[in-house]
């Protein structure tokens, strides 16, 4: 058994733009990734949660920092090991699928080139059991990207990244294209499939929701940085950040016009976008309880309880 | 009837496909009141959206649509294209499902909305547009400067806002929401929607709500029609749908609420 865990990353730091003109998406995350227990990263659009993810499984490199993976670093991996065991589910499965490519040259294209199978009896046999593992059945085989519906290219990409028997796959925003009733179907496809694969798996999504049917891990990302990581059950039962405890109000019971939490809704949208972060705690312009400390100092990521932690200087102080 | 703004009366849609003809709305009626925001809800594939594009009159050969929906005493199944140029965006507007692709990329901000203004409101003072510009920017919390930016420099929010504005600009009797917010994170979201309610009661508009989410069409609607495979199955007050769902389907929906 390897020491390190599978996945491994210091201080990562990645930055947009060019030199007038500078974004940063990640600032200085350390995080890793347990064998066999699911993370999951959650934050709103920008919060950099997607680069994040995709620096885990060596899609983007950083301009600072290490990732290790499966007890080697990243930058002396060759492309061809890195696939097979790390893979990557995009975002939009309508970008993702060739519209003129079978599914089975879609799913037997990564079989060939990177496992080196050559069987054609034994691709077909993977082929299937794969596609009926995403729930597809064989008929669609013959059948093209283009005609797929929304949900069944998604099952389609599931199929194609565990394919490969990977130890590590991210799942970007598997849901956001899918309505309610399939949403929990389709995590729990993924989860099914990590399981008998023995695959690990980081989930990147913004919706709280469906977090706790797929990990155990939840990490929290706010403006490029995670501001509260531990076990879901206890993120998600006892959250300390103000901006964790904000987010996880965000729910159907809760919403109603006038209400206080749609006040702080209006107010957070209000300010969010005439900002930019330079000292201090990166949430205290948003926070209803920053003081002088946070608009100066920046609190550091600690533990607060066991296994749970947090960077912030009231943990817990917060509530709606 | 008065109040009544759109009276829809078994509406049938054919789409045909390689001339297979296929029945996606199937006798469909129902009434939008003044002031009154109505959400269709169901699945993937239930036909909301095709209901949206008949009302906005986009269905066009070899696609088909029967029965009526009336507007102002007029059928607009039935009404020609000048008229219904004239009714489009003026009286009827749409806030498309994905925003990236409603706005045109190779022209700013501004050019939208300047052609709403020139086409369909006459105004054709630069000075007047640009100041009309900045307030309607202004009324979705949107910066002034929105006005100068192509579309893929701005956020999947403050996009999606560009298209309220740019739909609301007429101050039309019906605006038709066909799935706003989805893919957007929920802060985000909740913003958007705050600020959507808001400029609708502003102008005084009606609305249809498409969508598959459940916190949306909570916080927004007044009255629910739930479909399911072309075919309303169910409709009432919000309340009611969420506290007594009496279809099988309805209740599945309604339990995936995470209260």
């Amino acid at each position: 058994m390897n020491e390190l865990p599978l996945v491994y990353m210091k201080d990562i730091r990645k930055y947009f733009g060019n030199r007038r003109n500078i974004v940063t998406a990640v600032d200085g995350v350390s995080m890793s990734v347990e064998r066999g227990k699911n993370a999951a990263i959650v934050g709103e659009t920008g919060s950099g949660k997607t680069t994040l993810g995709r620096i885990s499984c060596g899609l983007e490199y950083p301009n600072h920092g290490t990732v290790m993976l499966d007890g080697e670093n990243l930058k002396s991996m060759k492309n061809r090991e890195l696939w097979k065991t790390a893979q990557y589910i995009h975002q939009d499965p309508y970008g993702a699928v060739d519209p003129l490519e079978t599914v089975q040259k879609i799913l037997q294209q990564p079989l060939r080139n990177l496992l080196g199978l050559n069987d054609q009896e034994m691709i077909d046999e993977r082929i299937r059991h794969y596609l009926s593992l995403a729930g597809l059945d064989e008929s669609y085989v013959s059948k093209r990207g283009g005609e797929l519906s929304g949900g069944e290219k998604q099952r389609l990409l599931i199929a194609r990244a565990f394919i490969m028997g990977p130890k590590y796959v991210v799942v970007d925003e598997p849901t956001t294209m899918i309505d309610f009733i399939h949403r929990n179907e389709v995590v729990e496809t993924i989860r099914e499939i990590g399981k008998s694969n023995d695959t690990t798996i980081t989930l990147i999504t913004h919706d709280l929701g469906i977090v706790g049917k797929l990990s155990q891990i939840v990490h929290i990302m706010f403006r490029g940085a995670i501001i509260e990581s531990g076990p879901v059950d206890e993120v998600m039962v006892r959250p300390y950040h103000p901006y964790t405890i904000f987010l996880a109000s965000i729910k159907p019971s809760n919403v109603s016009e006038g209400g206080k939490i749609t006040e702080m809704v209006k107010g957070y949208g209000r300010l969010r976008q005439s900002f930019t972060f330079s000292r201090g705690c990166r949430y205290a312009h948003l926070c209803p309880l920053a003081d002088d400390r946070c608009r100066s100092e920046t609190p550091a990521f600690e533990e607060y309880t066991s296994e749970h932690f947090v960077a912030c200087f009231k943990p817990g102080e917060f509530s709606v | 009837m008065i109040g009544t703004v759109l009276q829809v009366e078994d509406l049938n849609i054919y789409y045909s496909t390689f001339g297979k003809s296929k029945r996606v709305v199937e006798d469909v009626s129902f009434t939008l009141k003044r002031g009154e925001i109505l959400g269709i809800i169901g699945e993937s594939g239930a036909g909301k959206s095709t209901i949206g594009k008949a009302i906005m009159g986009l269905i066009e050969p070899p696609d088909r649509a029967e029965g009526s929906i009336i507007f102002n005493g007029k059928n607009i199944l039935t009404m020609d294209r000048y008229l219904l140029d004239r009714i489009r965006w003026k009286k009827i507007s749409m806030i498309f499902q994905a925003s990236m692709n409603s706005l045109n990329p190779v022209q700013k901000i501004e050019d939208d909305f300047y052609s709403i203004f020139r086409d369909k409101m006459n105004i054709r003072d630069k000075r007047k547009m640009e100041k009309m510009t900045d307030e309607l920017l202004l009324s979705v919390s949107l910066p002034a400067y929105v006005k100068y930016r192509f579309p893929h420099e701005l956020s999947g929010g403050m996009r999606q806002r560009t298209v309220i504005a740019l739909a609301l600009t007429t101050s039309p009797d019906i605006v038709i929401a066909d799935e706003p917010t989805t893919a957007l994170d929920v802060i985000t979201e909740y913003f958007v929607l705050s600020i959507l309610k808001e400029r609708l009661r502003q102008s005084g508009s009606s609305m249809i709500f498409i969508t598959h989410d459940l916190m949306a069409i909570m916080y927004m609607a007044n009255r629910v029609l739930v479909m399911e495979k072309g075919r309303v199955v169910e409709s009432g007050a919000l309340e009611k749908i969420i506290n007594e769902p009496e279809n099988l389907y309805t209740k599945m929906l309604v339990s995936t609420i995470d209260r």
